[in-house]
């Protein structure tokens, strides 16, 4: 249950990153609390999703420390609630992989959103009413209820509420394909799924969060994308935002063209100084690109709330094996639990095995798997740089059309392209993408009936051209990586004048994470191997930590050894390398012929 | 007999050495010697002091007390930093670890071979042809562009014993060769040992495995609590069945006798599988 908890938190702080520009210039974002509740249970998700708001607050300034009640009462619990009733209802009896699922998911998602979208204008809009100053200035908030509620719920009603719809969708119809089990924590009376081949008893059968963790992980790399919407969500304005002229015109463009009041609200002032966030606007200071900033501190923030959730579960087990010394804490699943630590490496040590060291298409007879990979690495790199400068879309076209025909002609199957990297690139990118459809101004095609919102040629233009570009850069990178042995990318940048010693720590790491991950799984085998019957959680958590001790010890053991095991063979300190391969004059020919051919390409795109 | 062999001919001298691990000693007052060409093994249970005796052979840590020297040259730390010295030394002298997960360090099978000729500064040719022979010589030759982590318990043995002996050391030094790997990797690992006997290689095998005893050495030193407890051919140690209860290398033999009563019984039973 607490691994499951920290990876819905850690979605949920990353979804929330992905900013979704709106009409009017605000942005919005999904929260990610339907599928939390869905999988999770009402409970369960409000813990989740408020761990997420938690830590943005705190480290990241984001949505402010002062508001993390409100934060949480219309995200994480309105917003639960909200979505579990709207699926128990849908779903009820439904088979555990019918569609009914499915749609009730979707709907919880965009129920979800919008009842937390509501609360908040609900609170935005009574400020006024209820915090004024002697002058009779608002405190905090500026704007009535007429203004709050539309400034709010254009946008969720629309955009956030549609990309909440997809990934609570999306996410349920995808673990009714692949861990129909987890659906099963909240609907523990439906039927089962009809071709699910009854499990060996012996096998394992402990929830597997590894994919969502490696879902969690593409997320994070796509997170830079977030930054592409400028401006402020609504409501969410800083007291320095009041006074800066431009920021002021986007406020107004948001609330139906009514300009802030002059002054900043004083009760706003007053508060904005109760607590500076360390890694403010997720922009740390130490790192000059914002993008790459935003990445890391995506990674900070999920690191985070795994922390979290370890010292929650830590703190929950003392008081239920206090209270219940003999009882085990959680609510009542089939499964066999473990401890958090152990099924979190449990879970990275099978997504490592999967990703790193799926050797099998590497070795099969291709083009790409016959090209050196230096020339590989130059060429694959070539071709993404003409999918990022191309301006044309046939050239662009063109990029993804050869990546696809490389795929081919490397034996890559297309359903392995497809469910891996197309599927979540242009959904993601398209939820990003399809505001730039309406919002791009330009020759109108179609007016949506309700809301008079116009699509535009070059909107559609625009968001086409987007999501494009990510599935080519995507497909190209993965074309590299799956038909490339880790070695042999090795040799290609230690020949592309990497240092020795950085290649050699690259090599060895990636060698070493493997044993030490290994060891600890064996630890915990043989662990278990020795129990009878179910250890208390609290002495489960002893267990494991005492393992962690243990495995530090013998990490540093291994790192002398192996440093015993090099002297012995002639290292003194200074590691030398074999320059095997050279590049040849055929490899220097191929490598120019990629680069030709993708600069032929920037240039008829240009 | 030994008294009369020229010192250029002792390949390791070991006189009276004592050595401790963080207060926990493990070699005390130990003395041996080993001529050129001789094939020795170290006998002992866990923890006897058989591991640290061939770290200190070669010249991975050095002892508090007593000397050790090779070919008449004292092996000391300081005399490893002159580097003619220690390459010339790791060049003679190459050890195969217990553990092979500690000695292969590299990403490929390939580079693992070729790692100690590139820290010894061999042309680039050299180590091609040398790492090629090596792992025909081993049989490894199809796992060249491996990982080897992903190697089984014998092939990564296997590795192992080929990154040591790309070099062609003179003397060879074996932690446990045969521990853990099944019988038919095993008796690889041991009837390659014995076809390397004509090479005038010497090799010390630190050893708890009776089975192979025969095959792999000419004359065996039992270590017990870090010093030698008996020292001779492997047909007399293996006769000496107290000494070997002692040093727990067998462990006493009961078995129930037809009248019904358990009895300590002193003898061996070496050739079970047979």
């Amino acid at each position: 249950m607490i691994p499951l908890l920290s990876v819905f938190a850690a979605f949920s702080f990353v979804v929330m990153m992905f900013n979704l520009p709106l009409p009017g210039g605000t942005t919005g974002h999904a929260v990610g609390m339907g599928v939390a509740s869905i999988v999770l249970g009402p409970w369960a998700s409000i813990l989740a999703i408020s761990i997420a708001l938690l830590i943005q607050a705190v480290f990241f300034g984001d949505g402010g420390i002062t508001a993390i009640g409100a934060n949480c009462f219309n995200m994480a619990i309105v917003g639960s609630l909200a979505s579990y009733a709207a699926y128990r209802m849908i779903s009820h009896r439904a088979r555990l992989g019918s569609v009914r699922r499915v749609a009730g998911a979707g709907v919880a998602g965009y129920l979800a959103i919008n009842f937390a979208a509501l609360c908040a204008a609900i609170e935005f809009g009574i400020q006024p009413i209820l915090f004024r100053d002697a002058s009779g200035a608002p405190l905090y908030a500026p704007y009535p209820l007429s203004v709050s509620i539309p400034a709010m719920m254009i946008g969720h009603l629309t955009f956030a509420g549609l990309a909440e719809v997809i990934i609570s969708a999306g996410i349920i119809a995808y673990l009714q394909r692949t861990d129909p089990g987890l659906l099963r924590l909240t609907a523990p009376d439906a039927p089962d799924v009809d071709e699910v081949s009854p499990r060996p008893p012996g096998a394992v059968s402990w929830p597997t969060p590894r994919k969502l963790w490696l879902g969690l992980a593409l997320l994070l790399i796509l997170t830079p994308l977030g930054i592409l919407a400028v401006g402020n969500a609504w409501g969410e304005w800083s007291a320095r935002d009041f006074g800066d002229p431009q920021t002021r015109q986007q406020i107004a463009a948001g609330s139906r063209h009514q300009l802030p009041p002059d002054h900043v609200p004083q009760g706003l002032e007053r508060l904005s100084s109760v607590w500076t966030a360390p890694l403010s606007h997720y922009a740390p200071s130490f790192i000059r690109s914002p993008g790459f900033g935003y990445f890391v501190s995506a990674m900070v923030g999920v690191g985070l709330i795994i922390a979290t959730c370890l010292l929650a579960s830590w703190l929950l087990g003392r008081m239920h094996s206090e209270r219940h010394p003999d009882r085990e804490w959680a609510p009542s699943t089939r499964r066999r639990r473990r401890s958090f630590i152990e099924a979190t490496i449990r879970s990275l040590l099978e997504a490592i095995q999967h990703t790193l060291f799926a050797e099998d298409m590497a070795s099969a007879n291709g083009l790409l798997q016959r090209l050196d990979p230096r020339v590989k690495l130059m060429g694959m790199g070539a071709l993404i740089i003409a999918a990022i400068t191309v301006r044309r879309i046939p050239a662009l076209a063109g990029v993804f059309a050869t990546a696809a025909v490389l795929a081919i002609l490397s034996r890559v199957p297309m359903r392995i392209l497809a469910a891996r990297i197309w599927i979540a690139v242009g959904a993601f990118t398209g939820t990003i993408a399809l505001p730039a459809v309406f919002l791009t101004p330009g020759q109108v095609m179609y007016r949506l009936p309700v809301l008079d919102w116009a699509i535009t040629q070059q909107g559609l233009k625009a968001a086409g051209f987007l999501i494009l570009r990510a599935e080519s850069a995507a497909t190209l990178s993965a074309l590299l990586i799956l038909t490339t042995l880790w070695t042999h990318l090795l040799a290609g940048l230690r020949s592309l004048r990497l240092p020795a010693v950085l290649v050699a720590l690259l090599g060895m790491s990636y060698r070493y994470m493997f044993v030490f991950l290994q060891t600890a799984r064996d630890m915990f085998e043989s662990r278990e191997s020795r129990l009878v019957g179910i250890l208390a959680p609290a002495d489960r958590r002893r267990l494991a930590a005492a393992t962690a001790g243990v495995l530090l010890g013998k990490s540093i053991q291994l790192s002398a050894e192996v440093h015993t095991a090099m002297q012995a063979r002639g290292f003194r300190g200074q590691i030398r390398l074999l320059d095997e391969r050279h590049m040849d004059r055929s490899h220097w020919l191929q490598a120019a012929g990629f680069v030709a051919f993708a600069a032929a390409i920037v240039w008829m795109g240009r | 007999m030994r008294e009369c062999v020229p010192t250029s001919e002792v390949a390791f001298a070991v006189n009276d050495v004592s050595y401790r691990y963080l207060e926990v000693p493990a070699l005390a007052g130990l003395s041996m010697r080993v001529t050129r060409g001789e094939r020795v093994a170290l006998l002992g249970a866990n923890g006897s002091g058989k591991s640290t005796l061939l770290r200190l052979l070669a010249g991975l840590c050095f002892p508090e007390h007593g000397d050790i020297s090779f070919y008449g040259e004292p092996l000391t730390e300081q005399r490893l930093e002159n580097e003619e010295f220690f390459y010339r030394f790791r060049r003679r002298v190459g050890m195969v670890f217990q553990n092979p997960d500690i000695q292969l360090f590299n990403p490929s099978v390939f580079d693992e071979v070729a790692f100690g000729p590139l820290q010894l500064q061999w042309p680039g040719d050299q180590v091609r042809r040398r790492v090629g022979e090596t792992l025909d010589l081993m049989g490894i030759a199809h796992l060249r562009d491996r990982a080897p982590h992903r190697l089984s318990g014998g092939e990564k043995k296997r590795v192992a014993l080929a990154s040591v002996l790309v070099l062609d050391p003179e003397v060879l030094l074996l932690d446990e060769p045969s521990a853990a790997l099944d019988p038919g990797s095993q008796a690889q690992i041991v009837e390659f040992l014995v076809s390397w006997r004509d090479r005038s290689k010497t090799v010390i095998t630190a050893t708890h495995d009776l089975d192979t005893l025969e095959d792999i050495a000419d004359r065996c030193y039992v270590l017990e609590n870090g010093a030698v407890a008996c020292e001779g051919t492997p047909l007399a140690v293996l006769h000496d069945v107290a000494l070997l209860e002692r040093t727990r290398l067998v462990r006493p033999h009961h078995h129930v006798h037809r009248e019904g009563v358990t009895q300590p019984h002193p003898h061996l039973h070496r050739h079970h599988s047979d």
